[in-house]
């Protein structure tokens, strides 16, 4: 059976609040934020049948008390449909406390003072990236600069060579992107597989990378990790840091070609560039995770079961009109940029400062490098909706 | 004393504290309200550290 294929509705679910709606489905008419933002139109809480049947919050103040309460809205689960990791990828699908001995495991290296080194290493890869493509006057955004950024920042942070990067981006593929619970469930197997073999290597020659820091770190008041434990969070590692960076790049470039006057302020201005990535941030917001209710519940009068899963789509958080005034508008100006992008409470992504950097480096980068560029005439811009939104098409031109 | 987020880089100084919230010069990062939020990206005071140690 597919995953897509609908559930039957269970006996606490009003009819009334019942839509038929697959955050998974391949292809979007037109817009992609549009059509997360007509759910708004809708109940603001929802159930959809789809991926084994899961509720959908859609206003940013109910996605955010969803993401911050985690005694009722566990991580235990944390994609729809339940059940497709086979092993618990730690710190993200843990509660607190546990998730606390393991997010302080991996702080060291997420820090600004830590990812000082790793922003060196983010601008020479952007300028290297750039440089192949500037004198062309064309390119495919996504498969010859965003999938390419991230991983080089990734290889670094775990030392492994840059001959891994297609095959370590083929599983963070499968594992974010697995169109199935089998597909996805490949991806972890291979991941597991692989970085298997990498800690076992780390084993007898450690390093100062964050495996072999895994490697010798301890939680629960002095246990080492298990192996399921390490190939969990070497897991999570590869696929968050990878698909979710190279998205949120393709959306702000797809922004940015159809915006020249937002190209012009931006290399013409670079002190705006944290602002500005701020904002586009706000306004594309990727992330669309899942919690599992464990404790009969109500939101907003809706009354959620021990077992249901909740669908938190920070993708239309960003574009609440009740969080924001002229939400779908990017103004590097606006008053209160502050958003979901990097999730809520205590598992607000560890890699926030790591991702800012990467863009605002890359950013800054390509506009002192290439100059006015627009959609490649005659070509459609392809971008889809996911586990993690992602742009998956983005042809480019500019004159040279 | 001053507390970065680690999040997104901004810094919390005690002795400026962050008037647009409301929160006056010299209040100490531990006597913030509890609702305090990092007034760029959003990140509760759990995601901060000192700046010395971050």
């Amino acid at each position: 059976m597919s995953d897509a294929a609908l559930s039957a509705i269970p006996d606490h679910v009003p009819a009334a609040l019942v839509r038929d709606f697959d955050f998974l489905q391949p292809v979007v008419e037109g817009d992609l934020y549009d059509w997360w933002a007509r759910l708004h139109d809708g109940p603001e809480i929802f159930f959809t049948p789809r991926h084994g049947g899961h509720w959908v919050t859609t206003r940013a103040e109910d996605i955010g008390h969803v993401l911050e309460n985690y005694e009722v809205f566990s991580s235990q689960q944390m994609t729809v449909p339940k059940g497709t990791h086979q092993f618990p990828s730690p710190p993200i699908m843990y509660d607190p406390p546990l998730h606390t001995d393991f997010r302080k495991l991996l702080a060291p290296f997420f820090t600004p003072k830590s990812i000082g080194d790793l922003e060196v290493k983010a601008r020479d890869l952007s300028v290297q990236l750039i440089d192949k493509v500037a004198a062309k006057g064309e390119c495919e955004f996504v498969s010859e600069l965003s999938l390419a950024m991230p991983i080089g920042i990734f290889l670094g942070l775990v030392d492994l060579p840059d001959s891994d990067r297609l095959e370590l981006l083929a599983y963070a593929e499968k594992m974010v992107r697995g169109k199935t619970h089998e597909e996805q469930a490949e991806g972890f197997m291979q991941s597991y597989q692989y970085l298997g073999a990498v800690f076992a290597q780390r084993r007898e020659n450690p390093g100062k990378d964050i495996l072999s820091y895994a490697l010798g770190g301890t939680v629960e008041g002095g246990r080492p990790l298990t192996e399921m434990e390490l190939l969990g969070m070497g897991a999570l590692l590869l696929a968050g840091g990878l698909d979710t960076v190279a998205g949120m790049m393709g959306f702000i470039m797809l922004h940015l070609a159809r915006n020249p006057a937002h190209q012009d302020l931006l290399a013409s201005n670079p002190d705006l560039m944290p602002q500005a990535i701020e904002e586009l941030m706000r306004r594309h917001q990727i992330a669309n995770i899942a919690r599992l209710v464990v404790k009969d519940t109500e939101l907003k009068g809706v009354a959620m079961k021990a077992g249901d899963m909740v669908l938190t789509p920070t993708s239309m958080a960003g574009l609440d009109d009740r969080r924001y005034p002229d939400p779908m508008t990017v103004d590097f100006a606006r008053a209160d940029k502050r958003s979901l992008v990097f999730g809520k409470g205590p598992h607000q992504c560890i890699g926030a400062f790591l991702a800012r950097t990467e863009l605002k480096v890359f950013f800054a980068e390509w506009l002192k490098r290439v100059p006015r560029f627009s959609l490649a005439p005659g070509k459609q811009p392809v971008a889809v909706p996911g586990r993690a939104n992602a742009v998956s098409y983005l042809p480019l031109v500019w004159e040279v | 004393m001053r507390w970065i987020c680690l999040a997104c880089g901004h810094v919390y100084d005690e002795d400026e504290g962050d008037p647009d919230h409301g929160i006056q010069p010299g209040t100490r990062f531990a006597d913030l309200p509890a609702d305090w939020d990092c007034p760029f990206c959003g990140s509760d005071r759990q995601h901060f550290a000192e700046e010395d140690d971050a």
